[in-house]
């Protein structure tokens, strides 16, 4: 019986056209995401991470300490990096007092040891209390990590036999603080980039293997982080696609229909559920083969964490089927549980990679990139399987359950908006409702990760149009407050607001978004930089969480009272953006 | 038979249906009677086992109905209160689909579904989309949905609502021909509907059970009195007086050629025909006014 449903659900999946559009989304996104993704992860893992808000020509001057070559014809071409020729006394000199942010020193003859297959080395000097050393040594480290791949490529192409081994020898200035034993003055970080090339032209029989080696070296990390992002879009609309068919019967009442056969309930929801696994480990198995083709993906047994992560959110997205009365009941938590989700799914990995992988095991997509790097154990995949699987069978059984009772189909039973916003109501003390702060509060923690999404994306929009480091303040300004108004406008809808109550509604989201993003920041920050993390937090604490807190409780005044409201977004954005330039100029 | 035993049930608070006990003999058609929200559709719905009752049982041909549910589900066809069908398939592959799943075997559907819809005057629409179909249409193949696995027990809510007049005929006279063989259980606000094809009407408010007996003895024991106009050549004095005499029969009003009477039985009118009459009119109230009667005036 539950097949002919099965094969029925199918069926009216092709034919729809949701199904065809979001195939053909997938795929162009898929094109699109590859090349934005690939600089993400770049930054992520040379620790660029605060790049992206700080530019201009000679913004980072550094020393260099070397006879012109094309490494250091490069590097001048790089518009944020302003190079002073300086020997070796001078160089550390100036690396003390601040003036440069780093020195570079290259070795004699350089370019020809590279050409002749000898290793060569470049030493990049740091001081680590000079904030800038970061971005710089960021920015040199993929300068000269490039110039070696472009120079191993040239060499591959002119040579098309020869595949010399790489072995890069890469230690990260912030993961042990040791401080060199030369004559260095404190604080002074040495960083070696050692690019050994062996001559395998007398060897071939290595072929095969240099090749592998060659690739891992290349993609190890980064490219299971890609294949993850495209792998997730299918999984991602999938949720889409079963709270669709989930709450369809109930809007179009088809469903009653269906209560009459003589079938078990649940049989309903798993020929659902099950339609849409089908569909989706095909596509992803479709995808993997085709990234395996082109050599993104190196493993194609990623597919098991990747169907795990599917089941997942299918079990997720199947209870809010069952739950909602209609679509629009749906739309407000299949957001917040998509971003929440995406959230888990790459911090999780992100912590993966950068090497807590204890705690990032938890997540199944830790998994996927662990299988790609060759790095799974029996151990560590019964561990990231195991806890997804079981929620996800609770949540199926909850589902189940739920779908029996006349209630889930008919009504009534409050809406899951109403059911959040009673249970916020319920929030009193001393008989005043708390209901419109907590419910701002809340929203305001969502407000960051909807924020982060929209600045990534219109930022990089915008960067096509214009490279002015100000209107990408601006712009983030408008797209941090509208997020943080949500939450106002929400409390507003449900609350009757007065001003005043309005612009403590605006400041408990603003509150709640400085203290989410402060926790994001000082993550970030406690593996990028442990030394600065607490001084960061602190800082972060006071500046912008009060810049937050007051533009947003001037635009909660506006949303109470509508007449002001233009005026109030005007004002609350230009503070913002007011603040944002002064962290730019490094006035605070 | 099916049998309701003191079947009561809530949403949330509110009782839509309370206590309701209720016999359905095999071969009858029921009408269910009541103005909107009184619970008829809750009623059709338990009995279609689409709601399971907060209290009381159910029971088809002796049988509990909650635990032999896909047993006595495979027996009733169900015409729900909107036809609700999908709109891309054809009308073909709808009904093959909801045949497969009502247990028709595989080589008996196609010829079912050319009956079926050669029944309800679709058969030359079998290829097409649903989305392409009138409402008449749509109503028309979720009915023949209703039969495709020949059921004992038919349960249609509202078939006519919302058609028009010369659909919602063909609609009724199809179900005439049901009659014959099947237990119907029909819902309906128009009286008159009931009237015309039902054996036994339920009426039905605020959840209750007000009434439920076959048409003639509902009018029997609600109509106390029949009412005539009778239009008279000639007004004579004496025939008035001849009629005021009589103990079962009274005048209610005099006009210049003619007399309202009331009655119980037509029986007593059967002298009148020795006079010279010249027209005569029934003003016997209709089910509609035992409906009033019983449920005050709120039907729409
Ligand atoms: N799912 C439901 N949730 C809440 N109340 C309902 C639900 N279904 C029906 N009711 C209520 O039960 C009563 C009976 O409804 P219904 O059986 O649909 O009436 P009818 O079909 O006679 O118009 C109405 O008052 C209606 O509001
Ligand atoms: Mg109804």
């Amino acid at each position: 019986m539950i097949e002919k449903m099965i094969k029925w659900e199918l069926r009216r999946l092709f034919k729809n056209k949701k199904f065809k559009i979001a195939f053909i989304l997938q795929l162009l996104v898929i094109l699109l995401i590859i090349p934005l993704f690939g600089s993400y992860v770049r930054a992520l893992e040379e620790g660029g991470f605060f790049n992206l808000s700080i530019g201009g020509k000679g913004y980072l001057p550094i020393g260099i300490y070397s006879e012109e070559n094309s490494l250091t014809d490069i590097i001048s071409e790089n518009k944020r990096i302003e190079i002073l020729w300086l020997d070796e006394k001078k160089g550390f000199e100036l690396l003390e007092s601040g003036r440069i942010s780093a020195f570079l020193e290259i070795e004699r003859n350089f370019e020809d040891n590279l050409r002749s297959y000898k290793s060569s080395t470049v030493k990049i000097y740091i001081n680590s209390e000079n904030p800038k050393s970061i971005p710089a040594y960021s920015e040199l480290n993929s300068i000269i990590l490039g110039f070696r791949d472009g120079a191993i490529e040239a060499r591959i192409s002119n040579l098309s036999i020869v595949k010399p081994e790489v072995e890069l020898v890469y230690r990260s200035p912030f993961a042990n603080n040791e401080i060199p034993d030369n004559e260095n003055s404190h604080g002074i970080i040495q960083e070696q980039a050692q690019v050994n090339t062996t001559n395998i032209l007398n060897n071939p029989s290595n072929f095969e293997e240099q090749i592998k080696k060659t690739r891992k070296s290349f993609e190890d990390e980064r490219g299971g982080y890609i294949v993850l992002l495209v792998l997730l879009l299918p999984i991602f609309l999938s949720g889409g696609m079963l709270i669709d068919l989930l709450i369809s019967e109930k809007e179009k009442k088809t469903g009653e229909a269906l209560l009459a056969l003589p079938i078990k309930r649940e049989k309903i929801f798993y020929s659902k559920f099950l339609s849409i696994m089908i569909i989706i480990v095909f596509q992803l198995l479709f995808w993997i083969v085709a990234l395996y083709y082109f050599g993104r993906v190196t493993n194609p047994l990623i597919i098991l964490p990747l169907t795990i992560t599917t089941i997942l959110l299918l079990s997720i997205t199947g209870l809010i089927g069952v739950y909602s009365k209609n679509y629009k009941d749906s739309a407000l938590i299949v957001t917040v549980t998509f971003i929440v989700l995406f959230f888990f799914l790459f911090g999780t990995t992100t912590l993966y990679l950068v090497g807590l992988k204890e705690v990032a095991a938890i997540s199944p997509l830790s998994l996927v990139i662990a299988i790609e790097n060759g790095t799974y154990s029996a151990k560590e995949m019964i561990f990231s399987i195991l806890p997804s699987l079981s929620f996800s069978l609770i949540l199926m059984f909850a589902s189940t359950t739920l779908y029996r009772k006349d209630e889930f189909y008919f009504g009534p039973r409050p809406s899951i908006t109403e059911l959040m916003f009673n249970l916020a109501g319920k929030l009193q003390i001393k008989s005043r409702s708390y209901g419109p702060y907590f419910i701002a509060l809340i929203f305001g923690f969502f407000a960051v990760l909807v924020s982060i999404i929209l600045e990534i994306f219109f930022g990089i929009i915008t960067i096509y149009f214009t490279e002015s480091i100000f209107v990408i303040l601006a712009l983030w300004a408008i797209i941090e407050e509208l997020s943080k108004s949500i939450g106002i406008f929400s409390a507003s809808h449900y609350y009757r607001l007065k001003w005043h109550e309005g612009l403590m509604a605006g400041m408990a989201s603003g509150l709640g978004f400085a203290i989410f993003e402060n926790i994001m920041f000082t993550g970030f920050a406690l593996n990028i930089f442990p030394d600065y993390a607490i001084r960061i937090l602190i800082m972060r604490t006071f500046l912008s969480g009060g810049m937050h807190i007051v533009s947003t409780g001037i635009i909660g005044i506006g949303i109470a009272e509508k007449k002001y409201i233009a005026l109030t977004f005007i004002v609350g954005i230009v503070l913002h953006f007011g603040y944002n330039v002064m962290m730019l100029q490094g006035v605070l | 038979m099916i049998e309701f035993l003191n079947v009561s049930k809530y949403f949330g608070r509110h009782k839509a249906l309370d206590e309701v006990t209720i016999q359905i003999e095999d071969g009858t058609t029921i009408g269910i009677v009541g103005p909107n929200g009184a619970g008829k559709t809750t009623l059709i719905r338990l009995l279609c086992g689409i709601l399971n009752p907060s209290e009381g049982q159910i029971l088809v041909n002796g049988k509990d109905f909650q635990k032999n549910s896909s047993e006595i589900k495979r027996i009733i066809g169900y015409l729900p209160e909107e036809p609700n069908l999908y709109d891309r398939p054809t009308a073909g592959e709808l009904l093959e689909y909801f045949g497969l799943l009502y247990g028709v075997s595989k080589d008996k559907i196609n010829q079912r579904i050319d009956e079926l819809l050669d029944l309800v005057g679709l058969s030359d629409r079998k290829d097409w989309a649903v989305s392409s179909f009138s409402k008449g249409m749509r109503q028309r193949l979720a009915i023949s949905r209703a039969l495709i696995h020949d059921p004992k027990i038919i349960v249609f809510d509202e078939p006519t609502m919302g058609l028009d007049p010369l659909t919602s005929k063909k609609i009724r006279e199809f179900i005439m021909t049901l009659k014959k063989e099947k237990t119907i259980i029909l819902c309906t606000h128009y009286m008159y509907e009931a009237e015309q094809l039902c054996d036994k009407i339920a009426i039905i408010d605020k959840g209750k059970i007000k009434a439920y007996d076959t048409v003639q003895n509902l009018k029997d024991a609600y109509i106390k009195e029949k009412t005539f106009r009778i239009g008279l050549k000639e007004m004579k004095e004496e025939l008035l007086d001849k009629i005021s005499l009589k103990k079962n029969l009274r005048i209610e009003k005099i006009g210049k050629d003619f007399v309202i009477l009331k009655t119980k039985s037509y029986k007593d009118l059967k002298y009148l025909l020795e006079e010279e009459i010249t027209y005569f009119e029934d003003l016997t109230p209709s089910l509609e006014e035992v409906f009033i009667e019983l449920v005050g005036s709120k039907n729409d």
